[in-house]
């Protein structure tokens, strides 16, 4: 009888503590790793109870503000691992990295996308075109992934591609990528600087111009507590956080966005908040463009790029007059039918390869140059 | 409103238990009423007149047949008026879509669909009223002269979404009066937690790896997949809704009302037949009592039971849904038990148990197909595929799923079978083990909050039927 009421007296406990904790306790506005604000309580009216918004508000209210959430929901991805599940949201865990995997590679969406840079390098026929794809994280650690999940190598991938290309150069940065010591953050599906830098010194070969060496920047680590995308959807916490490198130079540049102009391509503000990675560039921007007011001959670069980019664009900007970046993800048709690649030295494509194989909106680069009416 | 919701587990339940037991005895009814509408009106907040409207008929239906107790023409037209409405009720809201598109279809027409949203629970709601009116016609119990002892009866919380199928039979008493004691509720506390981490951790769960192959193409599905999936889909569907009905009865308990049993593990049939005794137990009873006797059940010689028979189970397929599909799975089930009735009686009775509950769990499992699947040629697709039309055996996704859901699909198919409870039962008779009990207990709520935290994948089964 006394455990009966024990376990009488322990459930009333637990249905009563959660929700008291969750309704009176102290609540955040907006959740850094879900990247969504959470939901305000909602207003009870006849309409709102009639059209079931203010149940659906309620229901959303509590689970985005429920007691321990995220506590909760590490025990949950413990238990599933101690079940076999060895993956969070499609995401690893090898030697302390979170890996992310991508089981699908698009051949369909990645033909259209080649075909649609084909047709942009036949409409110019006197600009360089260099595609740059640039590996995950996946690829680096193939071997240790579970074979059962049958990946596709990504270095196959940057084949078929070659494969399809018409007048547009690869330029294939994996080998250094392999060769970088700290290639990708480990709780971030990005690059980190130094494969940035690797790269660089690959791209700059092809390109006909002597890159930087390490000693000519001021290596700095800009924060040692970055934790990214990879965190964010597995909360795990074991994983120690990453450090964001910066390779700075004395060049002084101006970066422009959305008409704002800015000194630096870096900005401190982003290293004090979640999505640390916004240091460079300050995030992904339709359209913006790289002054170096240090060369003085006319010397201009398109490129046409993922985030991916944003670390690797301040290795470039110290050879080019100007570098205009777009991110077709982020840009309207019009803005995209104002750019014209024949106006420029050179065109680089820089993405990531996974991102490449199933991006949408890159086919967009075709309107370029096209009129407006 | 569904229980493995947070908003119902941690505002609506602890809330409306706490009122519940507040309240002196008399007041415990009206307490039930109001809290099953605020329930159900949660997920139905216009459909709750429908539903208030129809307990009201049914109470002056009965109230009627009270008056007029020696009258039995009034009787009977009290009965028909009740049981017309209720069947109308199914009729205009789960089936008028249906009707009108097959009408539409078969003769080239396109008569207006108005597509009418099906209220939640309409299907046991209807049923339940109508055991009232029907036994109180055949003077099987005595008239409710309380609205409010009746419409607690009918839109009680625990049962009004999803069964069981409660008879007014069933809890009379318990209307009247009831004990609420620790022992009860300290029960039923078990009960609906036990409940719970079946729906949450492994309906859910294993819910999952059927969604993703159900989604696939089916002709070019490996045979190891369809296989897995269909299992996985046998595995959801037990524990979603044994999972269900398992806490609603604990939530009874802690009412102080005792539901009917809903499932006696049913995986464990030795025939169809027997599975049907023990799978969804409420309403198949329901058909056996208002159907299949009144039509003079096996009395009246072969060839009439045989079309009682296939009378009940078109009745028991169209109940699971509006659609095609649910019929022939019914009239399957039908023509599967007139042969075991009929046919093969001597051929089961000589063969070994093994062979048999082999024989039948297949056959269950071919009827999940036709249950879920609901274009026939979707269905003969996949059945192909199980048998290797796709000329593929596995690929790696099935490696994949075998990896993430091969323990997940062990632990569900031997929970099934009640083994790790008669087990339990065996090592425990006789010693303290109460408290291991509350540590599991406790175990499996965490988890199965946890899962519920992380979860937007939450679907609920039988909402639709």
């Amino acid at each position: 009888m006394k455990t009966k009421v024990l376990r009488v007296i322990l459930f009333f406990l637990i249905i009563l503590i959660i929700p008291a904790f969750t309704l009176l306790g102290e609540k955040e506005t907006v959740s850094y790793n879900e990247n969504k604000t959470l939901a305000e309580f909602p207003k009870l009216s006849f309409e709102s109870w009639k059209n079931r918004s203010f149940m659906t508000g309620l229901s959303d209210y509590f689970s985005d503000h429920f007691v321990l959430r995220e506590e909760f929901i590490r025990f949950k991805n413990s238990i599933e691992k101690i079940i076999g599940k060895n993956e969070i949201n499609e995401v690893f865990e090898i030697n302390g990295n979170l890996i992310q995997t991508f089981k699908n590679i698009d051949y369909k969406l990645t033909d259209r996308n080649i075909s649609a840079m084909n047709k942009l390098k036949s409409k110019n026929p006197d600009v360089a075109f260099y595609f740059v794809p640039i590996i995950t994280a996946q690829e680096i650690y193939s071997e240790l992934l579970p074979a059962y999940l049958n990946l596709e190598s990504e270095a196959d991938y940057i084949e078929y591609c070659k494969s399809k290309l018409i007048g547009v150069e690869i330029t294939d940065v994996s080998r250094e990528i392999h060769d970088t010591d700290y290639p990708f953050y480990k709780t971030d599906h990005h690059w980190t600087t130094d494969s940035a830098y690797n790269a660089y010194v690959k791209v700059s070969e092809k390109l006909g111009f002597t890159p930087l060496g390490t000693e000519s920047f001021k290596i700095e680590s800009v924060s040692d507590e970055f934790r990214g995308t990879l965190y964010s959807k597995t909360l795990n916490e074991k994983i120690t956080s990453d450090t964001i490198k910066a390779y700075k130079t004395d060049t002084e540049f101006v970066f422009t966005v959305k008409e704002e102009k800015h000194e630096s391509l870096y900005f401190e503000k982003f290293l004090n908040e979640k999505d640390k990675y916004s240091y460079f560039l300050s995030g992904n921007h339709g359209i913006s463009s790289i002054e170096n007011k240090s060369i003085s001959e006319k010397k201009e670069l398109l490129l046409i790029k993922d985030s991916y980019a944003n670390c690797f664009v301040p290795f470039l900007a110290e050879h080019y007059s100007k570098i205009t970046l777009v991110d077709p993800r982020y840009c309207s048709h019009t803005q995209i039918r104002g750019i014209n690649p024949s106006e420029y030295n050179e065109v680089i494509i820089l993405f990531n390869v996974s991102g490449f194989s199933q991006e949408q909106n890159f086919s967009l680069i075709e309107l370029m140059g096209g009129s407006n009416d | 409103m569904v229980f493995s919701e947070p908003v119902f587990m941690f505002l609506f339940l602890p809330v409306s238990l706490l009122v519940y037991y507040a309240v002196p005895f008399r007041f415990k009814n009206a307490v039930l009423f109001f809290t099953g509408l605020l329930f159900y009106s949660w997920g139905e907040p216009v459909y709750v007149l429908i539903m208030v409207l129809s307990t009201l008929i049914d109470y002056l239906a009965g109230r009627t047949m009270d008056r007029f107790d020696s009258n039995n023409r009034i009787r009977k037209i009290a009965l028909v008026i009740s049981v017309i409405m209720n069947l109308s009720l199914l009729g205009v809201f789960k089936y008028s879509g249906f009707l009108i598109d097959s009408v539409n279809s078969l003769f080239n027409l396109s008569l207006y669909n108005p597509d009418l949203p099906l209220p939640i629970g309409i299907s046991f709601f209807t049923f339940q009223s109508m055991s009232y009116t029907i036994d109180l016609y055949r003077r099987k119990i005595t008239v409710q002269k309380s609205f409010i002892k009746f419409a607690a009866f009918v839109t009680m919380f625990p049962q009004i979404v999803a069964g069981p199928i409660v008879l007014y039979d069933d809890i009379a008493k318990e209307l009247e009066e009831r004990k609420i004691n620790f022992e009860a509720v300290s029960n039923g506390i078990s009960i609906f937690i036990c409940g719970l981490c079946k729906k949450v951790l492994i309906a859910n769960s294993v819910g999952e790896l059927w969604t993703s192959v159900k989604d696939s193409d089916y002709s070019s599905l490996p045979a190891a997949t369809a296989w897995l999936g269909i299992i996985a889909f046998t595995l959801q569907i037990y524990f979603d809704f044994s999972g269900y009905s398992d806490m609603a009865v604990g939530l009874g308990k802690m009412l102080g009302f005792n539901f009917p049993k809903n499932f006696d593990y049913p995986y464990n049939s030795k025939t169809v037949s027997d599975f049907w005794r023990r799978w969804h137990m409420t309403l198949g009873g329901w058909f056996k009592n208002y159907v299949y006797f009144p039509l003079g059940g096996s009395r009246n010689g072969k060839v009439k039971t045989i079309r009682n028979l296939l009378i009940v189970w078109f009745l028991t397929g169209m109940w699971h849904g509006a659609s095609w599909n649910f019929i022939i799975w019914g009239v399957y089930y039908g023509i599967l038990l007139i042969l075991e009735k009929f046919v093969f009686a001597s051929v089961i009775k000589r063969l070994p148990t093994v062979i048999t509950r082999i024989y039948t769990l297949l056959a269950v499992v071919f009827g999940w197909i036709i249950f879920e699947i609901y274009s026939p040629a979707l269905m003969l697709s996949f059945i192909g595929s199980m048998f290797g039309t796709s000329g593929i055996l596995y690929d790696s996704f099935t490696l994949n799923a075998i990896h993430n859901y091969s323990l997940t699909l062990i632990i569900a198919a031997i929970t099934s079978s009640g083994l790790p409870l008669r087990i339990w039962k065996k090592i425990s008779s006789g010693r303290k083990s109460d408290g291991l009990c509350i540590a599991g207990e406790a175990i499996g709520m965490a988890a199965s909050i946890a899962y519920l935290v992380d979860a937007s994948y939450n679907p609920f089964l039988y909402f639709n039927f």
